[in-house]
């Protein structure tokens, strides 16, 4: 397989760099080991930075995320609800800190406007009744899953190409240069060779072990960022602390729901990680103190994403590091047609996929400017079916009587489930139910996925899609990927749910068992 | 509200199996017994009768035979519900409650001393020891080899044919399927629905109409549990006679209709025997010197001499959990816990060990009565039966209905008025 460029990774960067040389019409060939958004990308906060979060610790981020938040706004308006932000400080906070904010924004170039405690509280009846701080900033909620589904969409209708599932292993390097990729096929074990001109390692906390492959060090630590998702949507606006960035101290609407964190734990294997029940208590406790209904409220899901560090020595802590990205070029460490980029944020993904690619640009003499800070993001449907409350619309609209709703929670019907296969078929080859919830709001209900996964599986070995065992299969592996994030969030209502889950799975379906029983037990009788 | 007061010798809390056993025990010794569930658990019941299958569960070792599993289990887990048995009570309790219905006109059949692998909605096979008649004839044609049509319904959800056939075909190779509209539907339809409709043989003729072409190659039918409401045997003997060959079923993902049909044969039958069943909340129990208990519930206060908790876990709502710990609502009863919410639940949920946390529930002593942590029985007069009593992962060692109706008989055994 030739390609003009190999970019490794599918996430908010990777999809990026795609649409962009794809719209200075370069051909890419986008390769991930899982699917769109597995790293970080489907592991963040979903919030379009104003840039105030960073004004006291790195005013270049915080200028970028200001310029950045801007752009995204515009160029993707459908991947963006602008809900604004508050800032607000409750008592026993720092006073200097808040002292200093509304002027650090001001040299940052973001805008922020002291509320009136009453008012905001107006506006926000969950906040805390002891606020002694409040400004109001243009903070905004993503939608990651849709950006990256569609910036590969994009790319894909210039001429790019993606393949999920597909892992880089190692190089063949020749004269300085990476003549042949080695790619596994990490559902079929299957390898194949990939030949291209250049490659952009866009790999994220793995950006490191792509180097190592290529003999090239690039120390990247981890740090693991946990967030818990509310069942119901607790806030219009964007809420942060006004202190030091530390645990817990965001919340993000989106849809019907809000997202509070995060936390930031070192750890080893980014491949390993896990929300865990500590995180989960600490997360509650300290974001109780802005908002107490997080105390009482239900959650559904916990989840996780890893920051990579690009090592620094002496920072104190992870979160006050390097949010600003690396790009490297590889031809000091021997490698003359290899990029790296990693670290940053999703507010900035744009932004590092412009540098990225004009890099490329440059050493490959190609000269045609960037495009994606005017170029709207087409809406694609692709990813149209992971807003929270957008297939409910869809169904109403339509109406049809003869549809089968497979997912209750999050009202999907049989006939969505059709699209996103046939989609997913045209443009893969195969489907699967993992990706099928990756490309939907399958399974992100209150029930996570305790029926609709069996219906779904069912309905796939009846469309012929799969057969009998790969459903028991991907049922399971569904099912583990959504206990992840249920297991420490398991009180309450939450427990209950859990258990009648495990009742059907494991009580009645046997799925925790051997699914045949041995010749010996069919025909004694 | 006017409150109504109300006396008994025993009252069960909780309509789920266990508590539907231990009024049909306490009934059977001609004690006066009311009975008080707020829910209807059974309706998720799939009609399996589990005994003991699984032990040990880390390794999953299965067993062909129940009650050599469960003497393995009361050695390594003498807490377990049924190590406060002998084996000739548990037999004893078995065969009264599958006597009682048999003549709710609700048979289960079994083999002696071992169990069998029966047929689940996604072709997966799951060991138990008892099933409905109408789902044993699935599975003693999947044992001999026989040629089955299997039916599934346009709109019916989680239900296919197909994947049965495919998950199943190592061990029963030969399965014809094909998809029907059911009379007079389209777009989605529900199990519950259409069990109702089926008991009208003009409905009934109608369904098979179009698979009547192809039963002649074929030796026997299955269905998913659809077959008919409160006449369900009446129904698959009139099915069996229009198609000329016997029919089963194979019981969908919950609510399902054996759940359903074996809570509606079990209200009417216990009713009749002289219990009182109510389907309401009791909101708080004080002890009291005279009575033993006084339940409270929103227009009723129960003045009972014995009770039975049979409350369930965290479904029935027996069991409640906090984000730091587990508690029991009723009694404020101390609940046997892993040490903090970390130790609940392991990272996989399919872990071969099953969850800390299944472990949990009330201690008791050899005649069920909740006891502390030093092993005192804290009140006389209090029993639990059910999935509520600690060491039980019904889940895993796959022994749900069989615990709760032998913990109950257990229970009601001890019962003095
Ligand atoms: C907890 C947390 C919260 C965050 N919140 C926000 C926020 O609110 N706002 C914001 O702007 N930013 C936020 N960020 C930062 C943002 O999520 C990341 O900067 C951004 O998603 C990085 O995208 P990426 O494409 O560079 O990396 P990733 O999304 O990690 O993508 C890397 C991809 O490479 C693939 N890959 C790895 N190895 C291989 C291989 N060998 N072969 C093929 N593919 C491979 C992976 O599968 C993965 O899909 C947050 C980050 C975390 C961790
Ligand atoms: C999905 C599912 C599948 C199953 N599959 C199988 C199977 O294949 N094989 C098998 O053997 N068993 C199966 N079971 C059944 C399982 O065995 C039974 O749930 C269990 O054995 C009996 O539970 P229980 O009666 O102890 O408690 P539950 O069934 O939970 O009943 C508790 C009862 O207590 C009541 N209650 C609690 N608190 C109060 C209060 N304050 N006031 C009034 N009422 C109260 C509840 O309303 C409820 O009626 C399944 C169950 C489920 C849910």
């Amino acid at each position: 397989m030739k390609t003009q460029v190999l970019i490794i990774g599918a996430g908010a960067t990777g999809t990026g760099i795609a649409r962009d040389l794809a719209l200075r019409g370069l051909q890419c060939l986008v390769v991930d080991k899982k699917d769109v958004n597995s790293g970080a990308s489907g592991g963040n906060h979903g919030l379009l930075h104003s840039g105030a979060r960073y004004v006291g610790s790195d005013f270049e981020a915080a200028r970028e995320c200001a310029d950045e938040g801007q752009i995204i706004k515009k160029i993707a308006p459908h991947c963006v609800e602008s809900t604004g932000g508050l800032f607000i400080a409750v008592e026993g906070d720092d006073e200097n800190y808040i002292a200093d904010f509304q002027s650090s924004c001001q040299k940052c170039g973001i805008i922020s406007q002291p509320v009136d405690l009453h008012d905001a509280r107006e506006m926000e009846p969950n906040l805390s009744k002891h606020l002694i701080a409040a400004y109001a900033v243009p903070d905004a909620a993503v939608d990651p899953f849709m950006l990256s589904l569609d910036n590969v969409a994009h790319a894909q209708q210039l001429g790019s190409s993606y393949l999920r599932f597909s892992e880089v292993s190692g190089f063949d390097i020749h004269n300085k240069k990476i003549e042949c990729v080695h790619i596994n096929n990490t559902r079929s074990g299957e390898t194949f060779d990939i030949h291209p001109d250049w490659v952009i390692n866009a790999a994220g906390a793995w950006a490191g072990r792509i180097t190592q492959l290529a003999d090239i060090p690039v120390g990247v630590l981890f740090s693991k960022g946990t967030l818990l998702v509310t069942q119901k949507r607790l806030s219009q606006r964007v809420i942060n602390r006004l202190r030091q960035a530390s645990d817990a101290d965001i919340l993000v609407p989106g849809g019907s729901v809000s997202i509070i964190g995060t936390t930031s734990v070192r750890i080893s294997d980014p491949d390993d990680i896990w929300p865990t029940v500590k995180e989960v208590d600490s997360i509650v406790e300290e974001g109780a103190q802005m908002l107490p209904v997080l105390e009482k409220t239900r959650y559904i899901r916990a989840y996780c994403g890893v920051r990579p560090l690009i090592s620094q020595p002496g920072a104190a802590d992870d979160r006050n590091v390097s949010r600003g990205f690396a790009l490297m070029d590889h031809e000091e460490h021997g490698v003359q047609n290899m990029t790296t980029i990693t670290g940053g944020k999703l507010t900035t993904y744009r932004l590092m996929a412009e540098k990225t690619a004009n890099l490329v640009c440059d050493r490959m003499g190609v000269s045609v400017p960037c495009k994606t800070h005017t170029t709207p993001l087409p809406s694609t449907t692709d990813g149209r079916w992971t807003e929270p409350g957008l297939t409910p619309q869809e169904w109403m609209q339509h109406s049809r009587s003869q549809d089968v709703m497979l997912c209750e929670c999050e009202m999907i019907p049989k006939s969505a489930i059709d699209y996103i296969i046939s989609n997913m078929r045209s443009k893969y080859g195969t489907v699967d139910l993992p990706g099928i919830g990756l490309r939907s709001r399958v399974g992100k209900g209150p029930c996570q996925g305790t029926y609709c996964s069996e219906r779904i599986a069912s309905y796939m070995v009846d469309r012929g899609d799969i057969n009998g065992e790969e459903a028991v299969n991907q049922l399971k592996g569904f099912l583990q990927e959504r206990w992840r994030g249920q297991r420490p969030l398991l009180w309450d209502i939450p427990m209950i749910q859990s258990e009648l889950q495990e009742a059907i799975h494991c009580g009645f379906l046997n799925l925790d068992g051997c699914l045949q029983m041995k010749k010996s037990m069919e025909v004694r009788s | 509200m006017n409150t109504t007061n109300d006396y008994c010798d025993v009252l069960v809390i909780g309509s789920g199996m266990a508590g539907m056993a231990a009024t049909f025990f306490a009934l059977t010794r001609g004690l006066k017994t009311i009975q008080i569930g707020q829910s209807c658990p059974l309706q998720f019941y799939s009609g399996f009768f589990d005994v003991m299958a699984v032990h040990p569960v880390k390794d999953t070792t299965t067993w062909e035979n129940p009650w050599d599993a469960i003497v393995q289990v009361c050695k390594d887990i003498p807490q377990h519900p049924y190590a406060f048995l002998t084996k000739d009570q548990i037999l004893q309790a078995f065969s009264a409650w599958f006597e009682f219905l048999e003549q709710l006109n609700f048979p289960y059949h079994y083999i002696q001393n071992q169990n069998i692998a029966a047929i689940t909605p996604i072709g997966s096979q799951k060991l138990t020891h008892a099933v409905p008649k109408t789902t044993w004839k699935g599975i003693s044609s999947m044992m001999n080899h026989q040629k089955a049509l299997l039916v599934d319904i346009d709109g019916l959800k989680g239900f296919s044919a197909r994947q049965i056939k495919e998950t199943l075909q190592n061990v029963w190779p030969d399965i014809e399927t094909a998809r029907i509209t059911f009379p007079g539907t389209t777009g989605e339809v529900y199990a519950n629905h259409m069990a109702n409709a089926l008991e009208s043989s003009d409905i009934q003729k109608k369904l098979i109409a179009s698979i009547m072409p192809r039963v002649h190659r074929v030796q026997c039918i299955g269905f998913p549990a659809i077959l008919g409401m409160h006449h369900h045997q009446k129904v698959c003997e009139n099915l069996e006679k229009l198609l000329g060959k016997p029919v089963f079923e194979i019981p969908t993902l919950p609510p399902s209709m054996p759940g359903i049909r074996l809570r509606n044969a079990l209200t009417h039958g216990l009713s009749q025997k002289g219990g009182k069943l109510y389907q309401k909340a009791i909101d708080f129990i004080e002890p009291d010197g005279k009575y033993g208990f006084i339940a409270h519930t929103s227009n009723q206060k129960i003045f009972a001499k014995n009770i039975v908790l049979a409350s369930g876990r965290f479904m029935g709502k027996g069991l409640i959990a906090q984000r730091t710990a587990i508690k029991e609502p009723l009694f404020d009863l101390p609940v046997y816990q892993p040490e903090h919410r970390g130790e609940w639940h392991h990272k996989h949920f399919f872990n071969q060990e099953g969850h800390g946390i299944h472990q949990a529930g009330i201690c008791v002593d050899q005649s069920f009565r909740p006891i502390n942590p030093d092993g005192k029985i804290i009140y006389d007069c209090l029993y639990a039966a059910g999935t509520i009593l600690a060491h039980n992962d019904w889940m895993r060692h796959k022994c749900g209905a069989g615990v709760a109706v032998a913990s109950a008989f257990g229970s009601v055994k001890h019962v003095a008025v």
